[in-house]
């Protein structure tokens, strides 16, 4: 089954596989074009699951090349270790364990699944793995000792969602995932605030700020969230199209992020619009108006 | 108001099937779970050794022990009886215990230290009352008085079952009155003896101060020293062999570790298995998790609290930290090792930054492991140069920092002065553990408000449960009603205890562990503050703080994703706003919405949770009021609230 996100959001349709269908709308732009075909292609389908984990919290999440979906989440307290009570804080931990454990088994469809990505700061997700592992032993589960193989384990520094771009910019990850937009995504906002870092005038972000650079013909790299094609408001979405071309125009690079993936999370928590510039833009950066458009 | 139902330890394996879309799932009310149920568990342990009957069947099972049991049931004994002081518990009360509980000390004694049969005080029949409904053999209680009522769930989380437990203080004017032993219930059914009692508001009559003196007055100072610095700098090894060498740890036990440890290829760690207690950090040798202990120096009662030094642990060092009054840094005097700590990345600095930002001013640096070096002087000084010029950035002040070099593992200069001619040869101040003992405690804000920071949840004996925690400020009182937040759900202070030693009141800087009644565990979570109803925490989604970026390597800007760690608790948020770039050292304004915050900077934000939080502002309650934000596993900013926005 094909999981459609239209750009026109707010309707989710499930479709067959293999049925023919067609989708009609007033107007296409550039734009929802782009996206169709994204989502046309088979290969993009979800093969990656990944368990964000740290003590007492895990995340479980599906990454598709859309979005990327938190499929449960378990939070439980373990008792800290204690001078000569250890046993409750192991205890505890076998619980959760188990818990993240059934969690997986529930969400993960091992038939599409082709990756499980274990994540957690120290030893936790080795003690995971050793946990489900011998559980699937003693209980003879074949689901799981057959996939073995597909289990890898990472770092990540907590197991909260936005561990997630640790986990997908590890190149161990890279690797081994075969639809890498999620990670690509990562990676270029990483970019983008590398650059405000190294050389501020050449990393924008907010619309006036960008307005103003496009005019320049200054923009090389446009990163912008799906979710402003989505707005309300007609005009200012044809303006964010409008914007959109005239940068591919002066032969800068778009790319639009999902913001169902964590990156285009951020992004959107970043006014959703930010670009690397071509040459320094000193000017810009005495306006103090970027940031006030809230 | 509706009241939010946390799915915290709830099972999930049946729970969670329509959980598809967690982006914006409400959990309210569907689950529902009688809070009354604990009413209804029976604590067979507490009523199994009332009649003479099971007495002697206990000798019987004394008498059936082979010698090696014996030989232990004799030494837990006398270790029981060295920690108590008396011999308040009957001998074959304690055998079965003993038995009961395989032997271990430490069971015994959560299980004596818990059970208010023992209790020395006298007049403490309400206590059995309390907790041993099923066993009073007092006359003057109808058996009807304590039956067990199954509330109603609305009610239940402002009740406590059994009795109103009044203070004992004698200067406490509430104690002359004729109302005596009791505080007003106020609760539907008033009647003697009722299960349904409210704890008891404070009464602001006390003056704090005086009792402080009262019950802290003749005992050493207490003082909470959390020791910190790179991984294997030798923290662990340093303070277990301190605790060995000062005989807080018996023969026996080190003999055993030693055994045990040399199974594992794992010799040089005996020491640290002092505080490393579970088997994954005795596996792999790291701490995990803060390790507890207490020891006492010429002057002053002494909790130790051994943080981890994996960068990984960083949440749990910082929750350590924040019950600490000292800090001991220690550092590896290795050759390049020192470096690899020190250097940009390592954690001597975080830890060092995290400590000084979270309110610790006064340090020791323990230059370790100097045998590595030949005790070399020149290697000390040069290590000390370095940091001292740092801890000063930092903020440390020279006069509250002091040095002290020697090796955790050979053992030179840990408690006596050094028998190593060459490092006697040029070291002639204090050992570590007069260093310790030079610390000034610190000021105890005992007359605020009341707030306690949870920094643990456990199950205690029976069906209660315990939070323990530090307390920030104030006092709390066995019977007080306190208020968890940010959920705001009321509950009532069982009982007391201080490092299992049980307590009627404790004060601002105790590390208290706390029996909680009338409130569900799962409630309650790691993080949340305890406090005074009457005085309660502000919660706010959203608040403003004064930062400090430290070393970052991308710049913090509007809408960036932090985990904001605050007390025990760490908790994802956004940076929402950049509102003031300052000056670091006037705090004067440099730039209004400042688009990024660099290296070095200090600035005005505003930050914004997803779900409420129990802050204070920092000119309010300075132990409440400071934050740090982590990312990636790297603190890049401490800060202070300024501004709390409802
Ligand atoms: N030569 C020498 N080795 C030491 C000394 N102190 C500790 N070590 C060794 O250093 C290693 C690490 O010791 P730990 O005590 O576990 O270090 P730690 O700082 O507690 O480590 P974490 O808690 O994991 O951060 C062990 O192998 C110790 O034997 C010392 O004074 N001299
Ligand atoms: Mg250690």
């Amino acid at each position: 089954m094909i999981l459609l996100h239209p750009m026109g959001a707010y309707h989710t349709l499930d479709l067959e596989l293999n049925r023919k269908f067609s989708l009609r709308k007033a107007e296409w732009d550039s734009v929802s074009l782009e996206r169709i075909d994204l989502a046309c292609d088979p290969t993009k389908s979800a093969d990656v699951a990944a368990v964000i984990m740290q003590e007492g919290l895990a995340h479980i999440c599906l990454i598709t090349s859309s979005m990327t979906l938190v499929r449960a989440k378990i939070d439980v307290s373990i008792p800290r270790k204690r001078k000569g009570f250890v046993q409750q804080y192991e205890k505890g931990l076998a619980k959760f364990f188990d818990n993240v454990m059934q969690a997986i088994l529930r969400h993960v469809n091992f038939d599409i699944v082709k990756c499980v990505l274990i994540a957690s700061p120290g030893f936790v997700r080795d003690q995971f793995y050793e946990y489900m592992f011998q559980t699937a032993v003693k209980t003879d589960n074949k689901l799981l000792l057959d996939n073995k193989s597909k289990f890898m384990l990472v770092h990540a520094s907590s197991g909260f969602k936005h561990s997630l771009k640790e986990v997908l910019q590890d190149p161990a990850v890279l690797n081994k995932i075969s639809d890498t937009k999620a990670s690509a995504e990562v990676k270029l906002l990483e970019n983008f605030y590398t650059m405000l870092q190294c050389e501020p005038a050449k990393a924008f972000y907010g619309k006036k700020h960008i307005e103003k650079a496009n005019e320049a013909q200054a923009i090389e790299t446009l990163l912008i969230s799906d979710n402003l094609f989505r707005c309300q408001d007609v005009n200012l979405r044809k303006e964010y199209v409008k914007m959109v071309d005239s940068v591919k125009e002066y032969g800068g690079d778009v790319k639009i992020f999902s913001s169902l993936h964590i990156s285009g999370e951020q992004l959107e928590q970043l006014t959703g619009i930010a670009a690397i510039l071509r040459f320094p833009m000193p000017e810009l950066e005495d306006d103090e108006s970027g940031d006030e458009e809230d | 108001m509706s009241r939010h139902r946390d799915i915290r330890n709830m099972d999930y394996s049946d729970e969670y099937d329509g959980y598809d879309d967690v982006y914006g799932h409400s959990v309210e009310d569907d689950y529902y779970i009688s809070p009354s149920n604990r009413q209804f568990l029976y604590n067979r342990e507490n009523s199994t050794r009332s009649s003479e009957g099971d007495i002697k069947e206990e000798d019987e099972v004394e008498a059936q022990l082979t010698d090696n049991e014996k030989e232990k049931l004799e030494e837990c004994i006398v270790q029981i009886n060295a920690i108590l002081e008396s011999k308040i518990i009957p001998r074959n009360d304690l055998v079965n215990i003993i038995i009961s509980r395989n032997f271990d000390v430490q069971r015994v004694l959560d299980v004596v230290l818990d059970d208010p049969k023992y209790k020395q005080t006298a007049g403490d029949r309400r206590d059995k009352v309390f907790m041993q409904p099923t066993t009073i053999q007092s006359s003057d209680l109808e058996p009807s008085n304590v039956k067990v009522v199954a509330s109603t769930p609305k009610t239940a989380t402002n009740v406590t079952k059994g009795f109103e437990l009044p203070s004992k203080l004698s200067t406490s004017p509430r104690s002359q009155s004729p109302a005596s032993g009791r505080e007003t219930p106020i609760t539907a059914s008033t009647a003697e003896g009722s299960e349904d009692v409210k704890g008891r508001a404070r009464d602001s009559r006390i003056d704090p101060h005086q009792l402080y003196k009262k019950e802290r007055g003749e005992g050493k100072e207490h003082l909470y020293m959390v020791v910190i610095g790179h991984v294997d700098a030798g923290k662990s090894t340093l303070m277990g062999h301190l605790l060995y060498d000062i005989g807080q740890v018996s023969q026996r036990i080190m003999h055993k570790y030693e055994q045990e440890s040399r199974k594992l290829g794992k010799q040089s760690f005996i020491y640290a298995w002092v505080l490393d207690e579970t088997g994954e950090e005795r596996n792999r040798g790291i701490t995990m998790d803060v390790g507890r202990f207490q020891f006492d120096t010429k002057t002053k009662s002494v909790t130790l609290l051994d943080a981890p030094g994996h960068k990984d642990f960083i949440p749990n060092m910082i929750s350590g930290t924040g019950q600490a009054d000292v800090a001991l840094l220690v550092v590896d005097a290795t050759r390049g090792e020192f470096e690899t700590g020190f250097d940009y990345g390592g954690q001597t600095r975080e830890h060092a930054l995290l400590a000084r930002s979270l309110g610790v001013t006064q340090l020791a640096v323990a230059i370790n492991k100097l045998d590595t070096v030949n005790w070399s002087k020149e290697r000390f000084d040069e290590i000390v140069k370095k940091l001292k010029a740092f801890l000063k950035q930092a903020g440390f002040k020279e006069s509250d920092v002091t040095f002290v070099p020697c090796s955790g593992l050979t053992g030179q200069n840990l408690t006596s002065k050094p028998t190593e001619n060459s490092l006697a040869a040029w070291y002639t101040g204090p050992c570590l553990l007069d260093v310790i003992d030079n610390f000034r405690s610190p000021e105890r804000p005992i007359s605020k408000p009341f707030r306690l920071s949870i920094n643990d949840i456990f199950k205690g004996t029976g069906a209660a449960f315990c939070v323990s925690g530090r307390i920030e400020t104030g006092t709390l009182s066995i019977g007080d009603k306190v208020l968890v937040c940010p959920n705001r759900e009321s509950a009532v202070v069982k009982s007391l205890a201080i490092e299992e030693v049980p307590k009627t009141i404790v004060f601002a800087g105790d590390q208290a562990t706390v029996t909680l009644s009338g409130i569900e565990m799962q409630n309650v979570s790691v993080g949340n503050i305890l406090c005074d109803p009457q005085n309660p925490v502000p919660v706010a989604m959203r608040f403003q703080a004064r930062i400090v970026v430290f070393n970052v390597t991308v710049p913090i800007t509007k809408g960036f994703s932090v985990v904001l760690h605050h007390q025990s608790l760490g908790e994802p948020v956004i940076v929402s706003k950049l509102i003031s770039q300052l000056n670091k050292s006037t705090g004067e304004v440099l730039k209004k919405h400042p688009r990024f915050l660099g290296n070095n900077t200090s600035a005005i934000v505003e930050i914004q949770a997803s779900r409420p939080l129990a802050l204070e502002l920092y000119s309010e309650c300075k132990e409440l009021g400071r934050v740090m934000l982590r990312v990636g596993g790297v603190t890049i900013a401490a800060g202070l609230i300024t501004k709390i926005i409802l």
